[in-house]
């Protein structure tokens, strides 16, 4: 016995836990207390990694009277788990509690009115209120500052009890604000503040006697009390002159090695800055927070989600105070390191775009360009962005930032050039003819154009100065010739681009204009770019109105696109340091305001959402969300009626896009991934193991790449599926021997008869069991070609259209797609194995429109429907069984 | 509040997982996993991602990742801050590799900690000395012990001092020598554009105070050009006011090995060491050119260099060699690099360590990688601002105690675009 205590792991290594439990239930009936500490441990260590230990309460909880504190604390832990289990059990031991907040031991006081509070069942109340109340004033410091986190458990348990007056527990936390020792003070403030927020009222009640004893206590609290009390005193409206002296006090803490309390002492200053006059002051105070400011940053003592949060935050703080770091040593400090995650460096970007000036640009560009020699495709993408956008905004400059723009053309590297196209579109719409001599050099890199948003970009430019380019027509005419096999993004920049070329050039580009329109208004089923086509047509019949419209003077575009909006700015900036201040929205679209939602308990949160959602809707705050689920219903509704419409007209015949386009989405299991290293199992090691899916004589199998690197040959071999996503098992396992050194490579047949869980979506556990052990491990699953068939998908559009109506309708909202425009849809969707069936566009100034696909798994129709709105993605999904799964590779290939 | 912690490996197992306030369900796991699966490299998924139903907040610490889910209103640093401090508890308590493993191997031990660190969502001891005081961290002496005498690793009474003014020290403590040494260790952190310029350069100084002394020593220490630690982060032990007043740093320290200040100083500064790196293409194949020296004006023995060049994974081969060191290719952990390092143990007096040769890229590959060079050193004896320990006092004790200063500096991220 003795050696299994060394390590808590080992209390896990148990194969026959129904035996062990039973000799738990016999040793906890021992009178050796050592014995009965060890058993209760067990238990412990059982019930924390997730195995049901409830019916051993009855013998644990006899051993709660025992004079051994560290058996008590046990007993204690084991309580607070599993009262809620067997509330009745757990009363018949409150009489014990009660008997302890009276023991001599201030820890056992302590101990007892800490556990009461973790019991969360309704009948506790009237033991726990007077021992609470007593403990409230106790004598010694440690049980009243238990009794002040306690008193917000109470509230979790009975909200009236602790807001009643007559009960006077608010009064009490009060009155140890004013008691000397900070640990008393900052937890009193911290319960306070808790069921404030909870309870949505102030039951703070902050006045300027409680303020200065706050402020007071400041320095002499530790971190977490200095975090609490900063918070509250960001909550009091201070008088100017409350202000300015409390901003002294909180000043030092800005230095705080802490991040946490050096963003609350800023959240305070964010607050209290605008109520002082003085320009002394506010200038000695932005002053102070420069270097706190730059510190948060600093790598060496914050990791970086720290400073990925202090970013965010600072990003709101510059847009106030825009001076604040424009110096060349502080805008130093966001110099991206190659190393940094990628959040990191996106958000260093964000910030010095946001600095830039005419003073400093020449370092940042030189900053910029580096940065787009990374790598790491995505950062050198945003870093050539970031370029485009300082070259508009900063029209002095704008010349040095599209050199630097072309120089990183000339590189010929495919996705900078790319990228650089789409930011140049940028440039010229800002300042129209002025930098026209790089058309040239655009030119030159036509062929590398691939992206939907590059190639738009490309045919703009060369539509708008079509008349300066001698061979625009040749170009345009290119572009054409594929036109039915764009997007629409790129056919609607096409159509544009060739009526500016004939306005400029009629006797040139006549054939190719006509030849455009046609194929967009006879051919092509996005009713967007017909009816643009016909648009077109018409004013094409008068030249000189065509001109004036079409070749008229645009809008210009500004770098304000990205700036917040005053009013929410200064909501954003009153709310430094919460969740509001990382996504950049207001409290009321993104949390429930002092709402107190708890967490679930197990047993509940499986049969999720229907309760939750009914006592949301009375809630104010909850509008926005239950608008937006509202406006969805009718449209869920209306797709099929929609779809009806659509098999009458001639559109429905599949567009040539949809047969030819290859999957362009990289199939990511080209490679066998290894799965299991040699090196660094567990209890298990010497093989290695690489798997890869693949179709073999058109049936699904699993082939494995096995490395022995053990020193005996591997000859029995045993390997099993866990229950997983889709069903998978592999029934027949039989490999070579795998002689030391060398690899075999297997092919497992798989079938779709194992059992489905809806657990790791994407993975499939498996074992592998050799004489070297088993082993467990993950087999990511993310080819969904293999299971998806389209050549057994539905390809009538009334069949497609009754299989609708007929199945239950899932639904998710793609949360952060890749892209949101329907010929990436398409691709990515054609690219996993789906149909593309139907494209309508249901509203085109808000381009609300919805597209069908079709596609089969396991001889099992799948049909789904991609809703674009407002730049959102929404998947609808209706399968028999296959649904949820469907729907999540829908997800997964979307983003 | 802190309403629930997650304690989960690389392939989202969950190892650990406790909860304060209700209990999150295990998905929010998979949520995350599903987030991990779409990142590339799994150190760029955000640290705060909104789910329809939660936040979920995590930290991210070689192979393990700490997360905590939230649905309502908490500041994500608070909760940040806390993983941290888990986190140093953790290396604390079984060293600086802290891996899924030892997690496991210290499950009951950790899930203690976890218990006196928070409680109902509040943070509660979370002071390691005083942890240490209440949980013993797991020595071969203990492990002796209990195996043994059966004696526990949770102590049966509350720390004392829990509730003092100074509650970083204990009291009673008892030395047969007495003795207290300082460390004066600097880090240059810097970015060396192609230019030779120095265009980021920060040097982050700390003074690390190593204490054995008896009773509850008094300790005042005053540092030549006080105006260097202006801005330094504090230890809570030293007297604030005293500091701003008078830059005399003056405390009554924690037992044992603590930092003691920490500082940092931005601008030029004489760095120790040169790096001229210099990489040409022509047809897909690079001519590298690397050489380094001393800097110093006189001789300081500069230890184990190191310079890792990292090249883009399509890198196919290299052919480097060095006249002194040693030189290899390693891949790195994420796949986006393949990195040359080179090492040294000293740089030599009478020749000049310089790395030469080529790297092939494949055909069609548009070279124009332009890699940033990281450089490791060490140097003894020296540091690149000057401070020095002005005067040491002891008081309150009665005996004379041994002090010590040592001084150091070595290569943070010090940085060489080419």
């Amino acid at each position: 016995m003795t050696s299994r205590r060394k390590k808590g792991g080992e209390y896990f290594k148990t194969s026959n836990q129904r035996g062990e439990i039973n000799e738990l239930k016999k040793n906890l009936k021992e009178q050796k207390t050592e014995v009965r500490k060890d058993a209760v441990k067990k238990v412990i260590a059982f019930m924390t990694c997730g195995t049901d230990v409830s019916p051993l309460f009855n013998d644990v909880v006899q051993s709660i009277g025992t004079s051994d504190l560290e058996l008590k604390k046990l007993v204690y832990l084991y309580i607070i788990n599993y009262a809620r289990k067997q509330p009745d059990a757990a009363l018949k031991v409150v009489s014990q509690f009660r008997k302890d907040a009276q023991n001599s031991d201030p820890l056992i006081r302590a101990l007892a009115i800490r556990t009461m509070g973790c019991i969360r069942i309704p009948k506790i109340t009237q033991h726990l209120v007077p021992a609470l109340k007593q403990a409230l004033k106790d004598k010694d410091d440690y049980v009243k500052k238990t009794a002040a986190i306690c008193t917000v458990k109470l509230y979790d348990i009975n909200k009236e009890v602790v807001v009643d007056s007559k009960e006077d527990f608010i009064t009490r936390l009060r009155a140890l604000i004013s008691e000397g020792n900070p640990m008393v003070v900052f937890n009193a403030v911290a319960a306070l503040t808790e069921i404030g927020m909870k309870s949505g009222k102030d039951v703070f009640a902050m006045d300027s006697n409680m303020l200065r004893a706050l402020a007071a206590t400041l320095s002499e609290c530790n971190e977490w009390g200095q975090v609490y009390l900063l918070d509250a005193l960001a909550a009091y409206e201070p008088s100017e002159k409350e202000a300015t002296s409390i901003m002294q006090r909180v000043t030092p803490q800005l230095k705080h090695k802490n991040a946490a309390v050096a963003m609350s002492a800023i959240k305070v200053i964010m607050k209290y800055l605008p109520l002082v006059e003085s320009k002394t002051t506010r200038k000695v105070t932005l002053d102070a927070m420069r270097p706190p400011l730059i510190t948060l940053l600093n790598h060496s003592i914050h990791p970086p989600e720290i400073q990925y949060v202090a970013l965010r935050n600072m990003n709101l703080i510059i847009q106030r105070f825009p001076d604040m770091l424009t110096g060349f040593q502080y805008l130093k400090e966001f110099f991206c390191e190659y190393n940094d995650p990628i959040y990191v460096k996106i958000e260093k970007l964000e910030i010095m775009v946001r600095l830039a000036a005419n003073s400093n640009i020449d370092l940042i560009l030189t900053e910029f360009k580096s940065y787009a020699k990374e790598a790491d495709t995505e950062f050198v993408r945003k870093a050539v962005r970031a370029i485009g956008r300082c070259a508009i905004k900063l029209p002095e400059k704008a010349q040095k930032c599209v050199q630097v723009l072309l120089e990183l053309i000339k590189t010929g590297v495919n996705y900078v050039v790319q990228e650089g196209i789409i930011v140049i579109k940028d440039i010229f719409r800002k300042y129209p003819n002025k930098y026209e001599q790089i058309i040239g050099v655009l030119c030159d890199n036509l062929d590398s154009l691939d992206e939907p948003e590059a190639k738009a970009s490309m045919v703009w430019i060369i539509g708008e100065y079509s008349a300066r380019i001698s061979n625009s027509e040749e170009l345009l005419k290119n572009f054409a010739e594929t036109f039915e096999n764009e997007g629409p993004q790129v056919q609607l920049a096409i159509l544009t681009a060739v009526v500016k070329l004939f306005l400029y050039k009629p006797n040139k580009a006549g054939d190719l204009v006509k030849e455009v329109l046609s194929t967009c208004t006879k051919k092509v089923d996005n009713p967007d770019l017909r009816d643009r086509g016909f648009v077109y047509w018409r004013l094409l019949m008068n030249p000189a109105t065509a001109k004036q419209i079409v070749l008229g003077k645009k809008p210009e575009i500004s770098d304000q696109t990205f700036q917040i909006e005053s009013k929410t700015l200064d909501v954003l900036l009153a709310n430094v340091n919460t969740l509001s201040s990382i996504f950049h929205k207001p409290p009321a679209q993104l949390v429930k305001g002092g709402r107190t939602t708890n967490f679930k308990t197990k047993d509940q949160a499986d049969d999720e959402d229907s309760s939750d959602d009914s006592d949301e809707s009375s809630s104010e705050d909850e509008e926005s969300e239950e608008e937006e689920a509202e406006e969805e219903k009718p449209k869920a509704a209306a797709a099929p009626t929609n779809l009806l419409g659509l098999d009458d007209g001639p559109t429905i015949e599949e567009s040539p896009a949809a047969v030819e386009s290859k999957p362009t989405t990289a199939s990511p299991s080209n490679k066998p991934v290894v799965v299991l290293s040699a090196t660094r199992g567990q209890n298990f090691a010497g093989l290695e193991v690489a798997t890869k899916f693949a179709k073999r004589n058109g049936d699904l199998c699993l082939n494995l790449y096995m490395k022995n690197k053990s020193q005996q040959p591997l000859t029995k071999f045993l390997f099993k599926f866990n229950a997983n996503f889709l069903g998978l098992n592999c029934a027949e396992f039989k490999p070579p021997t795998i002689s030391p050194g060398s690899t075999v490579q297997y092919s497992a047949p798989l079938t779709y008869e194992g059992k489905i869980s809806d657990q790791n979506f994407g993975q499939i556990q498996a074992a592998l069991k050799t004489q070297l052990g088993v082993a467990f491990f993950y087999i990511p699953f993310s080819d969904w070609s293999l299971i998806f068939d389209k050549d057994e998908a539905i390809e009538d559009p009334k069949e497609f259209l009754s299989k609708w109506e007929d199945l239950e309708d899932h639904k998710l909202p793609i949360s952060s797609p890749k892209g949101t425009d329907p010929s990436f849809v398409q691709k990515s969707l054609e690219g996993v194995g789906m149909r593309k069936m139907a494209y309508r566009q249901l509203d085109a100034s808000t381009g609300h429109a919805c597209m069908f696909l079709s596609s089969n798994i396991l001889d099992e129709d799948v049909l789904v429907e991609v809703e674009f709105k407002s730049g959102n993605l929404i998947a609808h999904c209706r399968a028999d069984k296959h649904a949820e799964v469907a729907i999540k590779i829908v997800d997964s290939a979307l983003s | 509040m802190f309403p629930n912690l997650f304690i989960i490996n690389s392939t989202g197992e969950v190892l650990i997982e406790k909860h304060w306030e209700g209990k999150a369900p295990r998905k929010v796991v998979e949520t995350f996993m599903e987030q991990q699966v779409k990142k590339e490299r799994k150190i760029d998924v955000t640290p705060v991602i909104e789910t329809p139903k939660c936040f979920l907040v995590h930290s991210r610490r070689g192979d393990i990742v700490l997360l905590t889910a939230i649905n309502k209103e908490t500041a994500p640093l608070f909760v940040l801050e806390i993983h941290n401090k888990i986190m140093q508890v953790m290396y604390h308590y079984f060293g600086p590799s802290v891996s899924s493993r030892t997690v496991r191997d210290h499950f009951s031990l950790i899930y203690h900690l976890l218990d006196e660190m928070v409680d109902g969502g509040f943070p509660f001891t979370t002071d390691i000395n005083q942890l240490q005081a209440m949980i013993q961290p797991p020595t071969i002496v203990n492990k002796m012990m209990e195996t043994f005498a059966n004696s526990d690793s949770v102590k049966k009474a509350l720390p004392e001092g829990m509730l003092t003014k100074i509650p970083w020290r204990r009291t009673g403590v008892k030395y047969h020598s007495n003795e207290i040494c300082f460390d004066l260790l600097e880090e240059i952190n810097c970015i060396i554009e192609r230019n030779s310029n120095l265009s980021v350069c920060e040097i982050k100084g700390s003074i690390v105070c190593t204490c054995r002394l008896s009773g509850m020593p008094d300790i005042t220490l005053t540092v030549t050009h006080p105006s260097l630690i202006q801005d330094a982060v504090l230890h809570r032990c030293v007297r604030i006011n005293r500091f701003r007043r008078d830059r005399v740093i003056s405390f009554v320290p924690p037992d044992g090995r603590f930092t003691l200040l920490t500082y940092f100083l931005r601008g030029p500064a004489q760095l120790p060491i040169f790096v001229r790196p210099s990489i040409t293409y022509t047809d897909g194949s690079g001519n590298v050119s690397i050489s380094i020296g001393s800097k110093m004006r006189e001789y300081k023995a500069i230890e184990d260099i190191k310079v890792v060049i990292p090249f883009p994974k399509e890198m196919l081969s290299s052919n480097l060699t060095a006249n002194s060191g040693s030189v290899s290719t390693v891949e790195t952990a994420t796949g986006h690099h393949r990195e040359v390092h080179w090492n040294l143990p000293r740089i030599p007096q009478n020749k000049s360590p310089t790395l030469e040769g080529s790297v092939l890229f494949p055909p069609g590959f548009k070279a124009d990688y332009r890699p940033t060079l990281v450089v490791h050193f060490n140097v003894k004896m020296w540091n690149t601002s000057g401070l020095q320990v002005d005067g040491l006092n002891v008081t309150d004790v009665k005996y004379k105690p041994f002090r010590g200063v040592r001084t150091a500096t070595r290569a943070g991220r010090f940085h060489v675009r080419c």
